[in-house]
């Protein structure tokens, strides 16, 4: 192949990267990573934004089964087995906000991607 | 060139190769995967390929890659900065069968490509995300760029080189 | 000659930037899962990891030192009969439990345990005790009741110790020592929402703890910025159950075996020493904003802290001032 044909092709290959560079932060926002730990070790990751349709994923522990459902954009506790209920009650994670936790099965559900947050750490439970 | 010749001019190559690696890593990383540079010690590997030989350019680029990691702190490194590497290696070897010595900085070109390709796989299988792909656009802005600056530098040396006889 | 020294010198400008570049910023952090709640450490610099284990592993230590549910800690065998005599170290927590009791005249008590324990709050099965069940199980509540000489604890039969409400002030506190030692000097911990900072962040500003809305758990209602101090919140919020459309929260009175219901629904505590802190959280919350703010009065060098009345308003110690914002309107307490 000729010189010229290959600067052609690779500076094609810089518009389409290029182009992709910018339109790509609209489609893809960046702390769209969760995290599913139990007892401390990491189960599972989710990308929310790159998720199509509902899934659940289950946990077993001490407390019965939490059941986790992960939709496009949003993860939340469906039901659990414990009687506090708390991680139900938690609703959908939300950006900036605490992490869906249920203590008897040590499960802890938050953002891999927290370096954003306005606070460095939150008291309270 | 005579196998002592090849030794010497490899442990030289390979000693700039980590002092370019060492003096680019100082430029903050952009990206979260620990390891992705502007490539331009690959420069060093490219040359060794076409004026010494193949078994030489490899053995710079894994002590480049494992004493890179050391010296610069980073030995979480290592295992991108080697996939990078190796299948670079294998885009160079490839292309530099198939093209034309003139055309080096195109070998060079694809070389950067697939160094950044291979990191940024090495990364996905490594956490489980995919979100690392994100960064495949921009890694292959730089990855052209730096790829064709480098592979024009190697190209030209290569070519007094050969003109003068310092080489076949 | 001249030709070696320039080469020589050459190498050791090429050896200088060979050292690998600052790692003063390099995060460490890791997740634990002890004295029943999630725990989240973070520490910066090449220390941090190191910091983090030897932090980690005081943690476990501590757990397994105080829980009333482990056979084999001290605490349990003191409340299970079996023994009147503790270690040095649990000695030394009981002493600053009974000193923290003495100073909030009882509101916060390490002797409720079988009352809350009636409630339900610890094994999950709510329930709402009868009148004369809570006061048949005051009569083993009382602080002053304990005595403790030596490693010996005297206290009356049926009188169960816990010192779970500054168990994990004790442990924060030893954690970010564990980290200090390891030569650690930014570092930030939560255990189940204790934070304890020690030093500032790598860049030099105060580190930024949000205060967590009872109202609304998932979203925070202001933000302190501190140093080297621990935060520690208290309040009903954090566990409760609802029976016959009433709430009853795990934060009783001692004086009356109910919820404690003094018309604050979160109290925060701020200090350099976790043990305090942690206990005067829980104490705040049951004397109310007056009770409080009296005694704060009486020691403002020792703490300070952030109220939140029933009615959202909100207080807080003069000593804070200018390091909380929040976008609701606040009160400053002066001394």
């Amino acid at each position: 192949m000729k010189t010229r044909t290959w600067i052609l092709i690779f500076v094609g290959l810089l518009a389409v990267c290029l182009a992709a560079w910018l339109l790509l932060p609209g489609l893809l926002s960046k702390g769209s990573a969760v995290g599913i730990y139990q007892d401390g070790k990491l189960l599972k990751t989710v990308d929310l934004s790159a998720v199509t349709g509902t899934t659940t994923f289950t946990v077993t522990g001490n407390a019965g089964e939490n059941v986790i459902e992960i939709s496009p954009g949003s993860i939340c506790v469906r039901s659990a087995g414990c009687p506090d209920q708390t991680c139900v009650k938690h609703g959908p994670l939300k950006t900036g906000g605490t992490p869906i936790i249920c203590l008897p099965n040590r499960l802890v559900i938050k953002w891999l991607d927290d370096t954003d947050t306005e606070y460095d750490a939150m008291t309270g439970t | 060139m005579k196998k002592l010749n090849k030794l010497t001019t490899t442990a030289i190559l390979t000693a700039a190769a980590l002092v370019v690696f060492v003096i680019e890593a100082q430029i903050p990383a952009f990206t979260s995967i620990p390891g992705i540079k502007l490539g331009l010690s690959n420069v060093f590997t490219l040359f060794t390929l076409y004026a010494v030989g193949v078994p030489w350019a490899l053995a710079l680029l894994l002590i480049r890659v494992f004493l890179g990691g050391l010296l610069t702190g980073q030995a979480a490194a290592i295992l991108y900065s080697l996939a990078g590497g190796l299948l670079a290696f294998g885009a160079m070897l490839l292309g530099r069968k198939l093209l034309p010595e003139k055309q080096l900085w195109v070998v060079s070109v694809f070389g950067a490509i697939f160094h950044n390709i291979g990191q940024l796989a090495a990364a996905v299988a490594v956490t489980g995300t995919s979100e690392i792909l994100y960064y495949l656009p921009i890694l292959l802005i730089s990855g052209i760029l730096t790829g064709a600056f480098t592979g024009l530098c190697a190209q030209l040396v290569l070519r007094r080189l050969r003109a003068s006889r310092f080489l076949p | 000659m001249g030709k070696t020294l320039l080469t020589f010198c050459l190498c050791l400008a090429l050896l200088g930037t060979l050292c690998a570049c600052s790692s003063a910023d390099q995060k460490s952090t890791s997740e634990i899962f002890a004295m029943d709640t999630a725990m989240s450490l973070t520490a910066y610099g090449k220390n941090g990891e190191a910091g983090l284990a030897a932090a980690g592993q005081e943690i476990e230590r501590i757990d397994a030192l105080l829980s009333v549910g482990n056979a084999d800690s001290d605490i349990a065998r003191l409340d299970s009969g079996e023994t009147d005599t503790v270690s040095e170290e649990t000695a030394a927590l009981l002493t600053r439990a009974l000193a923290v009791s003495r100073l909030t005249d009882g509101a916060y008590d390490c002797t409720v345990y079988p009352l809350v324990s009636a409630w339900g709050f610890f094994s999950g099965d709510y329930r709402v005790p009868e009148d004369a069940e809570i006061r048949a199980l005051l009569q083993n509540v009382g602080w002053q009741k304990v005595a403790l000489d030596g490693t010996t604890v005297s206290m009356p039969d049926g009188m169960e110790l816990d010192l779970g409400g500054i168990g994990k002030g004790y442990a924060s506190a030893q954690a970010v020592k564990a980290l200090r030692d390891a030569g650690v000097t930014s570092a930030i911990v939560s255990l189940g929402g204790n934070v304890s900072a020690l030093g500032k962040k790598p860049d030099g500003t105060d580190w930024s703890v949000a205060i967590q809305d009872p109202d609304d758990t998932s979203t925070y209602f202001g933000l302190l910025q501190v140093a080297d101090k621990c935060v520690i919140t208290s309040g009903g919020y954090q566990r409760y159950f609802e029976q016959d459309g009433k709430t009853y929260w795990h934060i009783l009175d001692p004086s009356t075996g109910y919820p404690a219901d003094s018309g604050l629904i979160s109290a925060t505590v701020v200090s350099t020493d976790d043990v305090l802190a942690d206990g005067l959280s829980t104490a705040v919350f049951v004397m109310g904003l007056d009770k409080a703010t009296a005694l704060w009065r009486e020691n403002t060098d020792l703490f300070d802290m952030i109220l939140m009345t029933a009615d959202r308003g909100v207080y807080i110690t003069s000593g804070l001032s200018g390091a909380f914002s929040t976008n609701e309107s606040y009160e400053v307490i002066e001394p």
